[in-house]
């Protein structure tokens, strides 16, 4: 499978890659506002899980499970990494020292660095948050043309200019790439570095040049050619028909965020003073659940 | 008759001597002693008071050794010391002890415990004191009044269990946090839960000054916590002691890092009496127990703002003295206010709502530049998500795996030098507000398309680029300048790169308030020196350059 294919929605369920483009946006958004309130991490494993069904359900091909696998595990490391080295709650327990606090210039400014054990662990929780997104990033991208998500976007009135800067771009990708390539080849015929990796990575610098003139003069044939077919100025919008079964799932998704947004927000507010006793049964709720 | 007024002299003589050497010193004496200085004179019950004795030589030319005794009347008996010896005699008990008076000036001061027992009757006593040199004696004279008072349940009790009274006549009641200054607990806060001030800039700036010092004067005004102490002393005795709070790591019972004590100073010695005291990681305080049954401090708890670390602990509050020692645990959470973080987002918010107010002269933006700029702008921006977002997306994640948190430095230069490149040499060829908002927009609208990245924190994160680095060009007349010198786009990129700084510090903070991470202030310090102002300042000047050969390709 290429690169090209990888993101293509072409193999995925038909139920998934019917669903409207609003649909796909507005979950995504929900489901990213629902990772930054959840706190309990029984919870933020089951929205993750959640994420990964949906990929289940639209059956996602084996090589993008895959590719998705190894892009959610280096995600966790990453955070784990992270949360390990810098981990400032108690307890905590030193597994090894990177940087002695008494070692000169270094240990004086970080004041020791050191790998935590509990952090490893925290760092694994918190990266489920990031895990989540990402699942349900590529769920929507490998389910969608970028077509139906830019239409999702006009039809919740995107300047038709800005939309069509987009198109512009998003066509423009493999050209751009291609080109890329090109001037690549160039700059190696010009020079006398060897076929490989490290003549790529010797002329990347000198890339920019070229590239950005070969854009300037392609924005001046595309601009003659757009003007004169008026397609700049066009200021008409349709708007798209949206099931109404999705946006019933979209209304009570929306209901259901507000809610937990909201009984997170109260809680954070009772810690801070702001307490209501009329409340109590949301702060249970909340200290439990969310 | 000389004979006689030779006798006369050599008496005076004599006395005046007498008088020369007793007026080098005072003796103060007081029993019960208060720490507040009550003058309390009474006594109740079988209750150990404290005898203070404090004796003050001065105008001495040299160190002299005197013999301190006590009289103390039948039933007032003597809590063991080791540097004070007693003698049982028909009129009472005699303790006494030797001291050596410093030359010129000094103080020789104790505290000692003397109980009552059934023996000493109700009415009036005296405690004679006295104190004597090589050729002189002072004598002080106590009296003080005993009563019996009611026996209560504690005291019968103790006296049933025949234990060891002097253990057992006062002990920690409760240990209630936080209270204010006044010792009013408010129900609304959480109990058991201090929350200490963010101090991520004010360390950054420590760092980077290089003082590593926190500001004591402020830690010192503003107390983290009071604590409320409630003592039960069902004997009444009036004792002196001292009070120490720490924090124990719950998982080794170890001593943790956090508090500190209020004499605690960078400058040593230098200021006042508050040398170092030998205490750390501790807040201290002395206590005095006034004779009541029940009694209640409110003792203020100084954190270590620099030091303290977030999580659960076990508060161990030690109350001793006198060779007693009583200790309660109680388990407490250190929550550290994020102000920074809530700074950040409610900036980001703003930026947004910037935005959203101005997006009809984003639209007027395009209209100006026409389709040609248009198309410039997106192709720029399908160059920048090409070149920035689809590596650092594929293979930030696996550089993060070999150098952790530190992988940002590395991609970094395709955020920030490549980044900065396309915007500056953009910016050169279309010199307009809106240019840099929209580059932006049309990067993240991609990311979000091309890669489902449609976050709230992409779309606040994005909005202060927006708003920050067009306020800066705004502010620095890029967009009115005739003509773009090399010396003023040098501080332009300066200014830009110090935009970013800004921007990174932003979003590090978002990242942490949202998805409850941990980054070191160093961190955030050093991502934003490099990251934000190192590459960004080198990325907008090597655009600038590139802009200009761009402008000849403009003009064919």
């Amino acid at each position: 499978m290429s690169v090209r294919q990888l993101w293509e929605g072409c193999d995925a369920a038909v139920w998934a890659r019917k669903l409207d483009g609003r649909t796909k946006l507005l979950i995504l958004f929900l489901v990213a506002v629902l990772a930054i309130v959840v706190d309990n991490p029984r919870t933020l494993f089951l929205l993750f899980t959640a994420t990964l069904l949906l990929h289940l359900s639209a059956r996602t091909s084996i090589y993008k499970w895959q590719v998705l696998a190894i892009l959610l595990l280096l995600g966790l490391w990453g955070s784990m990494f992270s949360q390990a080295l810098f981990f400032a709650q108690t307890p905590r327990t030193p597994l090894f020292v990177i940087i002695e606090p008494t070692m000169p210039v270094l240990g004086q400014i970080t004041g020791g660095l050191y790998i935590y054990r509990e952090g490893v662990i925290y760092g694994a929780v918190q990266g489920l948050r990031s895990a989540m997104m990402l699942s349900l990033g590529l769920f929507v991208c490998w389910t969608s043309d970028p077509r139906q998500l830019l239409k999702a976007l006009i039809t919740w009135r995107l300047s038709p200019q800005i939309a069509f800067m987009l198109v512009t771009a998003i066509r423009f990708l493999p050209v751009l790439a291609a080109e890329a390539g090109e001037v690549i080849i160039a700059l190696r015929l010009r020079s006398d570095t060897r076929v490989g990796r490290k003549s790529i990575i010797r002329h990347l610098p000198y890339i920019a040049k070229p590239l950005l003139a070969r854009c300037l003069r392609r924005a001046q044939t595309l601009a003659l050619s757009v003007v004169s077919r008026g397609f700049f100025l066009a200021t008409a919008r349709k708007d798209e028909f949206w099931h109404t079964k999705e946006k019933f799932v979209c209304c009570l998704l929306i209901i259901f965020t507000i809610g937990i947004t909201f009984s997170k927000i109260v809680y954070l507010l009772s810690e801070q003073g702001l307490y209501f006793g009329n409340l109590r049964i949301v702060y249970d709720w909340t200290k439990l659940y969310l | 008759m000389i004979k006689r007024n030779f006798c006369w002299i050599v008496i005076a003589v004599f006395m005046l001597s007498q008088t020369a050497f007793a007026e080098g010193i005072n003796l103060e004496t007081v029993y019960p002693y208060s720490l507040e200085h009550k003058n309390i004179y009474k006594t109740v019950g079988s209750a150990t008071n404290p005898f203070y004795i404090n004796i003050e030589s001065y105008d001495a030319p040299e160190p002299q050794d005197v013999n301190v005794e006590i009289l103390l009347p039948e039933g007032l008996t003597f809590n063991e010391d080791d540097d004070w010896q007693e003698v049982k005699t028909g009129k009472g008990l005699i303790i006494k002890r030797s001291w050596t008076l410093p030359a010129n000036y000094g103080q020789n001061f104790d505290l000692l415990y003397l109980r009552a027992n059934e023996k000493l009757t109700e009415g009036k006593h005296d405690i004679v004191v006295k104190v004597s040199g090589k050729s002189w004696q002072k004598n002080n004279n106590i009296t003080f009044t005993h009563e019996f008072g009611e026996k209560n349940v504690d005291a019968i009790n103790l006296q049933e269990k025949q234990l060891d009274s002097s253990k057992f006549n006062w002990y920690i009641q409760s240990v209630t946090l936080p209270v204010d200054n006044l010792g009013n607990k408010d129900d609304r806060i959480q109990e058991r839960t201090v929350y200490i001030k963010d101090t991520a800039l004010e360390s950054f700036r420590n760092r980077m000054t290089g003082d590593g010092a926190t500001n004591w004067a402020a830690v010192f005004n503003h107390p983290a916590a009071h604590l409320l102490l409630e003592m039960r002393n069902p004997q009444q005795d009036t004792r002196i002691l001292k009070f120490r709070a720490e924090l124990i790591d719950k998982a080794t019972g170890k001593l943790a890092t956090g508090l500190c004590t209020a004499s605690q100073s960078d400058n040593e010695t230098e200021h006042g009496w508050s040398g170092k005291s030998g205490i750390e990681d501790a807040s201290t305080a002395m206590i005095s127990l006034d004779g009541k049954k029940s009694q209640a401090f409110i003792i203020p708890l100084y954190v270590d703002y620099f030091r303290v670390v977030e999580g659960e602990y076990n508060l161990r509050v030690t109350v001793f003295g006198n060779g007693q020692e009583k200790i309660q645990e109680v388990p407490i959470t250190i929550a550290k206010k994020r102000s920074m973080g809530l700074f950040a987002v409610a900036f980001s918010f703003g930026c947004f709502i910037l935005v959203c107010l101005t997006i009809g002269q984003l639209k007027k933006c395009i209209f100006d530049i026409g389709a040609k700029g248009a198309i410039t702008i997106a192709l720029f921006a399908a160059v920048a998500f090409g070149s920035i977002v689809v590596p650092t997306t594929l293979f930030g994640d696996l550089l993060h795996v070999f150098l952790g948190p530190f992988s940002g430095l590395l991609t970094g230069v395709l955020n920030g030098v490549l980044l900065y490149l396309l915007v500056m040499s953009l910016l050169v060829i279309y010199r307009k507000p809106g240019i840099v908002a929209l580059m932006f927009l049309l990067k993240w609208m991609l990311a979000g398309l091309m890669f489902g990245r449609f976050t709230p924190l992409g779309i606040l994160s994005y909005m202060v680029y927006i708003v920050v680095l067009e306020s800066i060009l705004y502010i620095s007349g890029f967009y009115r300048k005739q003509e773009l010198t090399s010396g003023y786009v040098f501080i332009v990129a300066i200014l830009i790169g110090t935009a970013d700084a800004f921007i990174t510090m932003i979003n590090l903070e978002q990242m942490m308030f949202f998805y409850r991470l941990y980054y070191a202030d160093w961190y955030i310090g050093l991502y934003m020196l490099i990251n934000g102002l190192l590459y960004s300042s080198i990325g907008s000047w090597l655009g600038y350059k590139v802009g200009i050969k761009l402008q000849q390709v403009m003009g064919e």
